[in-house]
């Protein structure tokens, strides 16, 4: 239900709206994510994350294939997929949600601004409010954010026997780059 | 014994360091246009996540544009507003006019907007 009211979120506002209002899209928006355990650090890195804003309304929707992880060793990508994620049942990740002031999208310049909204992970939602720094000028909208996600929360689990080796708490960074359509 | 547990040591150190396979070296699981592949995920996502996720894919169709920020992307014309998007293995662009033929071979992660394919390589 949760997976289809966030793939609705990204179709509505994909939709040409009736009072043509822009929405822009990134296809090609990087996902990381980092965690330091003793045993080994774990990072992987996502080049193919799609994000939707509606600047008018400060409407967010974001999308990534769990499958789009890169790892520089392959065993990690496999436990990842496999064991971790379970990415054959929940091939996607994604985020629904709203920037606190929308209105800060209509001025040129740095700013930053809370977005808050659900996040789902393996199959489970949450809710998330996260820091993003908004790069506006002319012609594009960056935004960058870094975040934390403890693994728990998802229902993602551990075997305990590497348990202690793999961090409780991972550190998310995303950067979306939109060209305004104007 | 002693030569079984050194075997076994190699074996697991190995495995523990071993990166992504070069898909290049890989045979393809499946072979076809990118119409096609964009279609089957259109019209039946479930379906096509079963059979294609995480298969080695051979994909033909007509180039359209390409982009490079931290890798390099080709994007292939697939079928109603959905395109293939090829996550290139190198950063080496292809020498390609728009509406070329051309062949990448990559696996499938999934579908977005697009239907996406990591570690590609072009294929002659």
């Amino acid at each position: 239900m949760k997976k289809l009211l966030t793939i609705s979120a990204i179709l509505l506002l994909l939709q040409v709206g009736l009072m043509g209002q822009s929405r822009l899209i990134d296809r090609s928006g990087s996902a990381k994510f980092y965690s330091s355990a003793p045993m080994e650090d774990i990072e992987a890195t996502n080049n193919s994350a799609l994000a939707v804003i509606e600047p008018s309304t400060g409407k967010v929707a974001v999308s990534m294939l769990i499958k789009g992880f890169k790892f520089d060793k392959a065993l990690m990508q496999e436990h990842f997929n496999e064991n971790y994620m379970e990415s054959d049942e929940f091939p996607k990740a994604s985020f629904s949600g709203q920037l606190n002031d929308s209105e800060l999208l209509g001025k040129e310049g740095k700013v930053e601004v809370n977005v808050s909204g659900e996040i789902t992970i393996h199959g489970v939602t949450k809710e998330i409010t996260i820091p993003c720094r908004f790069d506006i000028s002319s012609d594009m909208i960056q935004v960058e954010s870094v975040f934390n996600l403890t693994v728990a929360d998802f229902d993602i689990e551990i075997p305990k026997l590497v348990r202690n080796n793999i961090a409780k708490e991972v550190e998310v960074t995303v950067n979306f780059k939109f060209q305004k359509n104007d | 014994m002693g030569i079984i547990m050194a075997v076994g040591a190699v074996y697991g150190w190995y495995q523990f360091n071993r990166t992504a396979a070069d898909t290049a070296t890989k045979s393809p699981d499946f072979s076809l246009t990118a119409m096609e592949l964009a279609s089957e995920f259109t019209s039946d996502e479930s379906s096509a996540n079963e059979k294609y996720l995480g298969k080695v894919i051979e994909v033909e169709g007509e180039f359209l544009s390409q982009e490079s920020s931290d890798i390099l992307i080709l994007t292939l014309k697939g079928a109603d507003m959905i395109n293939l998007r090829a996550e290139m293995a190198t950063n080496q662009a292809p020498d390609l006019a728009t509406g070329a033929k051309v062949k990448v071979k990559g696996i499938c992660t999934g579908f977005l907007l697009d239907v996406v394919l990591n570690e590609c390589v072009t294929v002659d």
